[in-house]
């Protein structure tokens, strides 16, 4: 009985860990993960732009420096053929390899960097250069399973592979599943009131093309109307590209482009006044009907202080 | 199969790890930090005022958008607007300020909400951001 006590758990593990099983399912998650990395290359490109040189850092760590834009761009060109090699199963751990190395550099090189959807993808590249992804689903196996039929002449036994990786990515999954559970047992998440302001926020307006600064997400008109820099030295030291971004999509369409102020004054004007939107008297700090601008006018900031 | 001797320590490592480094989430809100390895999605909503202005020696105040300085890309302010951030983006800021040799204040103004419900002001907006301890970003 006591070495049946010693040895249970010991086996467990060992089952749950090293035992071997079909592979195909492992291979059609490789395909499906690479199709997935292939669409989040150029999301990631368009948000992870705190790895291009000038401007505003936050690094890890100050060995890991921020890029030339060029570079930033061939980083992310460069990712495609290794996600395409990763989908099709050629070469799966090199690719997976030098996919972690350049997604992982893009995104330890600033802390403002981070989201979850390239942290998740990072850990599951980690995992997926020591697995044997290749071996089911993929081209390499298409191909040897033409040449056996066709020298042959009989179907080929399934593929049996070690699950170990497979386990690991089931079970980093439960983690990511079991943390965000978690964080969500809250009387106001409970509510439904979280999932009510991301369900609508496809139907918002963009503030951001509306002389609006949407923050956080950009799904709300938080600000009233700003007038935006009106030249590439608006922001000291700032990139050109955000300069230009925030001075054209920021105006309201059709309005002439102001030179409001900057921190040098070359613009020349000071002292605009800015459009507050008239706030109702009656408005409890939950309304999200208002814009939030009237939430965190002074008066009724005071209250919160 | 036959596992390698360091599979096991390499194993459970690895899931101490993954286990071990979202928990620092549950004692850090929303206005300390974004909640970056916590896998904290979409749990709350966070949502921030900020703005900032250079007072020159007359006490004419003028703008500074941040979001200059900034990447492009939603959420670059926001991720900015937490207390672990805005002391760094303080520090950048006043340098620019004094490599340009513009005179003057840094004043700042940062109110941000969590789930629409509480509401915490982040930068004193009272203070010189340059000279004020911390860069005036308010202690929890």
């Amino acid at each position: 009985m006591a070495d049946l006590a010693a040895t249970k758990p010991n086996g467990a593990w060992a089952r749950f860990w090293y035992s071997s099983g079909n592979a195909v399912t492992f291979g059609i998650f490789r395909f499906l993960f690479g199709i997935a990395v292939l669409v989040e290359i150029g999301t990631t490109r368009a948000r992870s732009q705190f790895a291009i040189e000038g401007g505003f850092h936050y690094p890890y760590l100050p060995f890991i420096k921020p890029v030339p834009e060029s570079v930033y761009n061939a980083i992310h060109t460069l990712e495609y053929p290794f996600a395409a090699l990763l989908a099709l199963g050629i070469l799966p751990r090199i690719s997976a390899a030098v996919l972690f190395g350049l997604q992982g550099y893009i995104f330890f090189t600033d802390r403002l960097n981070f989201r979850n959807h390239p942290y998740f993808f990072l850990l599951i590249l980690l995992l997926l250069a020591f697995s044997r992804a290749g071996g089911s689903f993929s081209l390499p196996a298409l191909v040897r399973r033409i040449r056996k039929r066709a020298a042959i002449e009989i179907a080929p036994d399934p593929v049996v592979a070690p699950l170990t990786i497979q386990r690991m990515i089931q079970v980093q999954v439960s983690i990511v599943y079991l943390y965000a559970a978690l964080h969500k047992i809250t009387p106001y998440y409970l509510s439904g009131s979280v999932l009510a302001r991301m369900l609508e926020q496809p139907f918002r307006r963009d503030c951001r093309h509306d002389g609006h600064l949407g923050l956080l997400g950009g799904d709300d008109c938080v600000l009233p109307a700003l007038p935006r820099p009106g030249n590439a030295s608006a922001a000291l030291g700032a990139r050109q590209g955000a300069v230009r971004h925030g001075a054209e999509n920021h105006a309201p369409k059709g309005a002439p482009r102001r030179c409001f102020a900057n921190v040098r004054g070359d613009c020349g004007q000071e002292g605009q006044e800015r459009r507050i939107p008239a706030c109702p008297k009656a408005m409890t700090e939950r309304d999200s009907n208002w814009p939030l601008a009237c939430l965190f006018s002074r008066d009724k900031l005071e209250k919160y202080r | 199969m036959r596992p390698h001797r360091f599979a096991n320590p390499l194993i459970a490592g690895y899931i101490a790890v993954q286990l071990l480094a979202p928990i620092s989430g549950f004692f850090k809100d929303k206005f300390d930090s974004w909640g970056r390895f916590t896998w904290n999605m979409y749990a709350e909503t966070y949502r921030c005022r900020n703005e900032y202005q250079v007072v020159d020696e007359r006490g004419l105040a003028r703008p500074l958008y941040v979001d200059g300085y900034l990447a492009r890309g939603d959420n670059s302010v926001a991720k900015a607007a937490h207390r672990d951030v805005l002391p760094v983006l303080h520090k950048f800021l006043c340098e620019q300020l004094a490599r340009s040799g513009t005179g003057g204040r840094l004043r700042g103004e940062c109110v941000c909400t969590s789930n629409g419900a509480e509401f915490q002001t982040l930068i004193d907006d009272k203070a010189d951001l340059c000279s004020a301890p911390n860069y005036g970003v308010a202690l929890r």
